[in-house]
């Protein structure tokens, strides 16, 4: 805050001004219909509609919190990867929600809202929920996440993970505990008199770095010593991938906040692995640094810097891992056989996004084994194929024995 | 209402029950229920004309807090190989007794019972319950295959019906094992019903 502040004394004038007599206007907007706060968007209260997401706001002891929570859209990857160091894209708000003292809230898109402009063709989009408290409102949290719009049947819609499938069981509500432990002072810097409306507009999201060939782990395969092993990754693999957000986007100052989901727009032919191979798979994604802006009551302010995927750059990369997962449920393979498995949810690498070197952390990587992501297994003499904790068909880590 | 036509009306009635009956239970099997694979699987491999073979798979745990009762198991469906018959049997804590697949049926030392009746227990809970198929593919076919499994089962006093992404394909020894050539997963993805050709 306080570099911010030093460089722009006075915008930050105006912004502690602003926030000084928005205690008054939350007040009353708490009591009643906020008519401030992004007066075009309908609150989700008012919205019939599938739930985009639900959750809580808590503090560190994680009481409730009252506050007001915003969704932001974010553009397709075809935009996000189009921009420039320098450029801007915009964000969209489509839901808003008040939380009560208990720190309860569900979002519903507004019917209104131009989400389609910013889906993917599958129907994903990425948000950004900010949560938005203290006694003027002048702190807040974020957490990135994606979801898909599905179509279930004419009158009836949802979000879901973008991942899901029928096979996966009924789609559950994306729930979040969003806490105020990780919470920026917002307005920063001050306001920008250029900023235009966010009822309009949305507001704008700076370029401030592009990370090409960023290392992403994709999978893993430990065939064993009766067994070789194939693994594909091909076109509309589905990939969650960690963001990372900070207050002031230096080096070091990132923490994982959220994921953001990718599709692979390449096929990626990995070279097959012999017996006793132990091997993670790897491809690359592009990642830009944002300096994002929120609608705030008195316009767009600077918030937060995150660090989101924006391109898969399908590079084919990959090491030996020094040893394999435990893996003792084992069924047996009583003769040379290819046993392949796909269309599981994959394990999360929780340090699967190599951006240590650009932001000082690495993020989580999710690789949704879809139907045309698959590890076949072949036997070559009798062997074993081992499940961590459950039997193989319904495994999400496997070893051959 | 005389002796006779109550005689002749009270049969008559009740089998009209049961078959109502047998038809309502057949059409109140639910598509939404508990037990789901978070894979799609397929097993491959080779073996000479007229082998009997047994393919086992391991069902997914039960997420519920109460039993369910499988009331049936069969091939969503067949072609080119004859199903001798299906059993289920329990699997230890590090899969004792799983076998996906081996020679004969139902395997060797692997005890077994008929899947109706069984019980895959609430949460979780051990033993792990595995479908074992006893299969033979004939000399007229150089290839043989199963895709999908259909279970019928009742959980918390529904009926449901799953077809599990899970298919088997058996060919003559030579032939190329061609992994996702034809597997349920791409002809579900093509927008088929396996149980059309239900064979």
């Amino acid at each position: 805050m306080t570099t911010s502040v030093r460089r722009f004394p006075a915008a930050a004038l105006v912004a502690f001004l602003a926030i000084s007599v928005a205690p008054l206007t939350m007040n009353a907007a708490d009591t009643s219909a906020p008519s401030t706060w992004l007066p075009g968007l309908r609150a989700s209260e008012a919205v019939s509609g599938p739930d985009l997401i639900g959750g809580r706001l808590v503090d560190r002891v994680g009481r409730g919190v009252p506050g007001r929570l915003l969704v932001l859209a974010w553009p397709t990857s075809e935009v996000l990867s189009g921009a420039h160091v320098g450029g801007n894209v915009k964000t969209i708000p489509v839901a808003k929600a008040t939380a009560g003292r208990d720190g309860h809230f569900t979002l519903r898109v507004d019917p209104r809202a131009p989400i389609g402009e910013f889906m993917e063709r599958d129907g994903t989009v990425n948000f950004t929920l900010v949560g938005q408290f203290g006694t003027a409102r002048d702190r807040g949290t974020s957490f990135a996440f994606p979801r898909r719009f599905e179509r279930h049947s004419q009158a009836e819609s949802r979000w879901v993970d973008p991942g899901w499938s029928p096979m996966s069981g009924p789609p559950g509500r994306l729930e979040v505990t969003l806490s105020t432990v990780r919470a920026f002072e917002a307005p920063r810097r001050g306001l920008s008199p250029q900023v235009p409306s966010p009822d309009d507009f949305g507001c704008p999201n700076f370029v401030r770095a592009t990370y090409d060939q960023v290392v992403t782990v994709v999978g893993e395969t430990y065939p064993g010593p009766n067994a070789t092993v194939k693994f594909t990754y091909q076109k509309s693999s589905e990939s969650t991938l960690g963001v990372g957000a900070s207050a002031t986007g230096s080096y070091g100052s990132f923490s994982a906040s959220g994921t953001s989901s990718r599709t692979s727009t390449a096929m990626v032919d990995y070279p097959g692995k012999g017996v006793k191979s132990k091997f993670i798979y790897e491809s690359t994604y592009q990642y830009k640094k944002f300096e994002v802006w929120v609608p705030w009551d008195f316009g767009c302010m600077p918030f937060d810097y995150e660090a989101r995927p924006t391109a898969y750059q399908g590079a084919v990369l990959g090491y030996n891992a020094c040893c394999a997962p435990v893996a003792d449920t084992c069924s047996v393979v009583a003769f040379p056989s290819t046993l392949t498995k796909d269309s599981a949810s994959a394990i999360t690498f929780s340090n699967g996004v190599k951006l240590t070197g650009p932001i000082g952390i690495d993020l989580s990587a999710k690789t949704g084994f879809t139907t045309t992501t698959k590890a076949a297994y072949t036997f070559i003499r009798p062997g074993r194929l081992c499940g961590e904790g459950v039997a193989w068909p319904d495994a999400y880590r496997v070893v051959g024995k | 209402m005389s002796r006779r036509s109550l005689a002749v009306g009270l049969p008559l009635l009740a089998l009209a029950g049961i078959v109502a009956g047998a038809l309502t239970a057949a059409g109140a099997r639910r598509s939404d229920g508990p037990l789901r694979s978070s894979s799609t699987n397929s097993v491959e491999f080779a073996v000479a004309d007229d082998t009997v073979v047994s393919w086992g798979m391991v069902l997914p745990r039960n997420p519920t807090m109460g039993d369910i009762r499988i009331d049936s198991i069969e091939p969503a469906t067949i072609d080119g190989l004859e199903v001798l018959g299906i059993r289920v049997n329990q699997v230890g804590p590090n899969g004792e007794g799983s076998v996906t697949n081996a020679l004969g049926f139902p395997p060797f030392q692997v005890g077994t019972r008929p899947p109706d009746g069984s019980i895959l227990r609430a949460a979780g809970e051990p033993p792990d319950l595995q479908v074992l198929l006893g299969v033979r593919r004939p000399r007229a076919s150089s290839v043989g295959w199963i895709g999908g499994l259909r279970i019928r089962y009742e959980a918390g006093g529904a009926g449901y019906e799953v077809v599990l992404p899970w298919s088997l394909r058996i060919l003559r020894p030579g032939g190329a094992l061609l992994t996702g050539s034809r597997n349920l997963s791409s002809h579900l993805q093509a927008g088929g019903d396996p149980s059309r050709r239900q064979g």
